[in-house]
């Protein structure tokens, strides 16, 4: 299973026959909807933008500026993936955006030329909906990732703080 | 049985490691309330030097709701707060760590909120001064803060 989403971000877009990697989080949004093994979800939460974007711009670099070492044994085999993830955190009056990287650095063979800080893993977009009212827009891997995709939601209706565990990746 | 598998896997890490177990303080500046599930979490506290150097001083398990710990007042420490699961069926184990560097006041106690839950993970303090009052939220701090 780890295996599998270790791979999951290059077979999402290779399977639709694209042969190149999104290289932006724009070339992400365009061609993420639609590929295989990708979800986008939207929802609305009862929080102002500002709020919204203040949450992702302290917590993203505390929580997502991480290595993961993990390792998978089994009776026949023994694997080490390791795994740098970069979030990028962008704010404007009416908008806040995430963008999630993932570099796998060992255990993983790269298929497609990657942007240098790895392949897009999620671009999560908060647009102001109000004054009290924010949508946000998920887009990522739907499946494997579900403690990333459950802390963006908790980070953006304010309900917990607290950073995803990124060894559960998978 | 998850739990069991955890904890064994936290006695090897510790065993391991040679790890021992923090000789604490009469005085006990620390609160540290813990909700965890899912994880073993443990507190491992190191001195700093001048040259911020670290000395590991031992571990704390946070096993239990509450636990109070005693960190050398007008000295620097650092504070390593430690989540490790294990997965049995996939043969999978990891952690994960909120670290900060803390010089307690002296005479000030240290209100610390350690949760995993649900898979998300957090470590907050609060400072409340000698003789009560608001306190403050404390923001944690990396080993590169040392040398700033």
């Amino acid at each position: 299973m780890r295996i599998l989403a270790a791979v999951g971000i290059t077979a999402m877009f290779a399977t639709g026959c694209v042969s190149k990697m999104p290289q932006t989080a724009d070339e992400f949004r365009q061609m993420a909807p639609g590929a295989f093994m990708v979800a986008v979800q939207s929802f609305e939460v009862q929080r102002s933008v500002r709020e919204v974007g203040e949450t992702f711009r302290r917590r993203a670099p505390e929580c997502l500026n991480v290595t993961v070492r993990t390792t998978s044994q089994s009776r026949t085999s023994y694997q080490v993936i390791e795994t740098a993830y970069k979030p990028t955190v962008v704010t404007s009056a009416n908008k806040a955006e995430l963008h999630l990287q993932q570099k796998h650095l060992k255990g993983v063979v790269k298929v497609h030329q990657e942007p240098a800080d790895g392949y897009y893993l999620f671009v999560v977009d908060a647009v102001a909906a109000g004054p009290r009212a924010t949508k946000v827009q998920i887009i990522g891997p739907s499946r494997g990732y579900d403690v990333v995709v459950r802390a963006f939601k908790a980070w953006a209706d304010g309900s917990t703080m607290g950073c995803p565990d990124m060894t559960k990746i998978g | 049985m998850r739990g069991a598998l955890v904890w064994g896997l936290g006695a090897l890490l510790a065993g391991c490691a040679g790890a021992s177990r923090y000789a604490d303080l009469p005085e006990k500046n620390l609160v540290i309330r813990s909700q965890v599930s899912g994880a073993r979490a443990v507190l491992g506290v190191h001195a700093v030097d001048a040259q911020c150097k670290l000395t590991y001083k031992g571990f704390v398990e946070l096993d239990e709701p509450v636990a109070r710990v005693g960190i050398p007042p007008g000295r620097l420490s650092y504070l390593v707060f430690e989540f490790a699961t294990s997965s049995f069926w996939g043969g999978t184990r990891g952690s994960v760590k909120r670290e900060t560097l803390l010089r307690p006041l002296p005479g000030a106690s240290y209100d610390v909120h350690v949760s995993y839950q649900n898979e998300l993970y957090d470590v907050a303090i609060r400072e409340v001064p000698a003789g009560g009052g608001r306190g403050r939220d404390v923001e944690l701090a990396g080993l590169g803060a040392c040398r700033r």
